[in-house]
């Protein structure tokens, strides 16, 4: 590795060395933990696959179990960045493109840190060879069959990103790009769900006959080294390679600032959009009204929280649909159909707009100390822009569901809009704490970063489902108890649970604030090492 | 022969962002060993011109030649000669001052042993000395972060030095500090090219300036040239940029 690649791995080190005494150790245990349960599980399925393996009783097994797992390898090797909304390590170009590092030297260094994303798929790939290597059926030597198949899935998820990176850096077509990009790769689920239709079975049954990188691999691990699959192998390398390559190179000239600037200079005439933005000086009153306004414009106009939104929309529907009216769609799940999908879309929107609020200000923040307004007032502005995204969110799918004839009455529309509200409202006085004792700065024209900090993603696993358990309550009384009138007692007593723990949990963030504002803005204006994750 | 060729060499530079022409044909020769002023207004294209040099962003059509080399042909060769002060500093957060020189100086293929002591010496010329030594850059206040980043272009001894606003946020004795090594520098045969909203600095510093006014050259020459009469670089820029002020909107003030 030539003497500059060896530098800037030697400046991450060095970024985490000093990063991570300087870390809180409670946060850093969580984390540790989590990482542990995660990796451990990957080695249960290792340890699985590789007794699938040692224990096939003939070849056409092996191949059988093997082409569809390589599959599922890949479409997690490449898409899982998608799904998870992070590409994972990558070099910070916008700093390192400033030296004099030859740009093949970059594009090695950009490929070793692919193998970040992929680990999950690495050990199982340890899970595999193992359970070959005790296999009678194949020699350990086709355990090689690997190589090639672990460097087509680094070079193309180089080219990938590259890709990706690019897309979602043109004003306007970004968000386009995500939601298509999130359909697509819902699309297995949606099969799994909704069953595989008849033409693209047909059309799978054909192409199985094709040498792809996952069949190709799948046949030689299964002991076929013909020369078709072992030409067709290395060409899939090839391809992916010059892919990548080609993309490293174009995302290497790429200038965001001008992208950006392409397509059409925003309107500055009056709109519906300034309309809503206006509204709450006409229902409020000053400093929260303008507190409002401000964060309607700012999150309107965050490339991340469009992105986002149209997520929480799209996706929202998408997946609840093909539960709902799929194969699998229980009748619990059906008549309470709206309320799932209501719930999830808050969920999503969660991620940009309660769990980290101070996030997308960075060290603009500031201001927020030095207006003469209370710290409450401006995390309840926060709050209050939320929860009208959140409600224009929810009404787009009730049009939806509506202009589609989904089985839906109003009163499952006011259920759903209930239940979700009072589930945001418990959302935002977690999110209000979460944000002044964790807070992250955010760039709102990155679209593939979490918002909120490691901690607080690790801590959503828990509370979310901690905070349902009203709701569950809820149906559960109306189920118990056959009437409406149980689902809505019950329902008003979690209201008014959570709009007092609100207003305590309002309190508490607003003083953690004052308390800690120094810390706070250190936080919001802080960057990354040479590879940002 | 590189060594005949001037410092920077741009023909006909044009960047458009949109349909909006950051940089509108900009043509402009600076000499090897001169310290050189761009100057202008805000939003007149400084930057967008400054990122071209330095290949952090590509022109729309046009011609660069840095110190010999075409930009971005020899882009390599180029970025290995020249020391940068960007607008906004590139710095890593979670290092401290002297590893992120040393992390500069090896990018600049120094040895390592050559970079650490580099890295060192710097420090202690620019002031970074005890507890500021152990700091995180992120923990640095913007004048200390303009001062690494200067210490940090001058790591491989360049030959050019492209700097946006190096004084910004610097203070009174860092500044002159810095003034003094880049005097040096250009004495020993580098060349600065600096943009700088502080036209006093200017003044005392550069021999040559051009001023760039909506994209366009306005005026280029040594200042003694293009001033006339007791006119100071300040009465020169106003006269060419033009002020066109409305205070008396702001009665309420």
């Amino acid at each position: 590795m030539n003497p500059q690649a060896l530098a800037i791995l030697w400046a991450q080190w060095r970024t985490l060395a000093n990063f991570y005494p300087r870390a809180r150790r409670g946060g850093l245990a969580l984390s540790l933990l989590l990482t542990a349960v995660w990796y451990g599980l990957w080695i249960l399925f290792a340890v699985a696959a590789s007794m699938v393996v040692a224990e096939s009783s003939s070849r056409a097994e092996l191949y059988g179990f093997l082409a569809p797992a390589l599959l599922l390898a890949v479409l997690y090797w490449q898409l899982i960045p998608i799904l998870l909304a992070s590409t994972g390590a990558s070099l910070d170009m916008r700093r390192l493109r400033v030296y004099p590092i030859p740009h093949a030297q970059l594009f090695r260094l950009e490929v070793l840190l692919r193998i970040s994303i992929s680990m999950e798929i690495l050990i199982l790939i340890v899970g595999v060879v193992s359970g070959m290597l005790r296999s009678p059926l194949v020699s350990g030597w086709a355990a090689f069959a690997f190589l090639p198949f672990v460097f087509f899935n680094l070079f193309a998820s180089v080219g990938l990103r590259d890709l990706l990176t690019r897309i979602l850096g043109r004003r306007r077509f970004r968000e386009v790009a995500v939601v298509a990009l999130v359909m697509i790769s819902m699309l297995p689920q949606l099969l799994v769900y909704a069953g595989v239709p008849e033409p693209l079975k047909r059309l799978f049954d054909q192409t199985t006959l094709i040498p792809w990188p996952w069949s190709a691999t799948a046949g030689m691990l299964a002991g076929d080294w013909g020369w078709i699959l072992v030409a067709a192998q290395l060409a899939w390398v090839a391809a992916a390679y010059v892919f990548g390559r080609r993309q490293f190179e174009r995302t290497l000239r790429f200038d965001e600032e001008a992208a950006r600037a392409r397509g059409p200079a925003g309107s500055r005439a009056p709109s519906l959009a300034e309309w809503l933005f206006r509204f709450p000086s006409t229902i409020l009153a000053d400093p929260l009204a303008a507190l409002v306004e401000k964060e309607l414009r700012s999150l309107m106009r965050s490339p991340r929280f469009r992105v986002t939104f149209l997520m929480g929309f799209v996706i929202g529907l998408m997946i609840w649909v093909s539960i709902t009216f799929g194969r699998v769609g229980a009748r619990g799940i059906r008549e309470n159909f709206l309320a799932f999908v209501f719930a999830y879309s808050v969920m999503l929107l969660s991620e940009v707009s309660v769990w980290n609020v101070l996030g997308f200000d960075r060290s603009a923040a500031q201001i927020y100390w030095l207006a003469p307004v209370r710290q409450a007032t401006v995390l309840a502005a926060k709050n209050i822009a939320a929860a009208v995204f959140v409600c224009l969110q929810l009404a787009g799918i009730t049009l939806v569901c509506v202009v589609f004839r989904f089985p839906i009455r109003p009163s499952t529309v006011l259920e759903a809009f209930l239940v979700s509200l009072i589930f945001l409202l418990f959302l935002m006085a977690a999110g209000n704490l979460s944000s002044v004792l964790q807070p992250r700065a955010v760039d709102p024209n990155q679209n593939w970063k979490r918002s909120s900090s490691g901690r607080i993603q690790a801590l959503l696993l828990l509370i979310y489902p901690v905070l349902s358990i009203p709701f569950v309550f809820a149906y559960f009384a109306r189920y118990t108890w056959e009437t409406d009138l149980a689902f809505y007692g019950v329902l008003c007593f979690t209201a008014l649970v959570a709009a007092a723990l609100y207003g305590v949990a309002l309190e508490e963030a607003s003083s953690a604030a004052r308390n800690n504002k120094e810390r706070i803005l250190a936080s919001l204006s802080q960057g990354e090492g040479p590879v940002s994750n | 022969m590189t060594a005949d060729a001037p410092a920077i060499r741009v023909t006909e530079l044009r960047k458009f962002y949109g349909d909006k022409a950051a940089v509108d044909g900009l043509s402009l020769t600076v000499p090897r060993g001169c310290f050189f002023g761009f100057l202008g207004p805000n939003g007149a294209g400084k930057t967008t011109t400054i990122k071209m040099l330095m290949g952090l962003a590509a022109p729309s059509s046009g011609a660069m030649e840095i110190l010999g080399f075409r930009m971005p042909d020899e882009e390599i060769r180029i970025k290995a000669r020249i020391g940068l002060v960007p607008d906004e500093t590139l710095l890593f957060e979670h290092l401290t001052g002297a590893e992120f020189l040393e992390f500069v100086g090896r990018m600049y293929q120094l040895q390592r042993g050559v970079a650490q002591e580099r890295a060192r010496e710097l420090m202690t010329l620019f002031e970074f000395d005890g507890s500021s030594s152990r700091k995180l850059i992120g923990e640095y206040s913007k004048g200390m972060r303009k001062r690494v980043a200067m210490a940090a272009s001058m790591i491989h001894k360049p030959d050019l030095f492209l700097m946006d606003e190096p004084f910004e946020g610097v203070d009174a004795v860092g500044a002159r500090m810095m003034k003094d090594l880049l005097l040096d520098q250009v004495r020993r045969g580098a060349t600065v090219f600096l943009t700088s909203h502080v036209l006093e600095v200017v003044e005392r510093l550069c021999e040559r300036v051009a001023i760039i006014h909506q994209g366009k050259l306005i005026a280029e020459g040594a200042i003694h040239e293009l001033r006339s009469g007791a006119e100071t670089l300040e009465d020169l820029f106003v006269r060419l940029v033009g002020v066109d002020r409305q205070t008396e909107l702001l009665d309420w003030l």
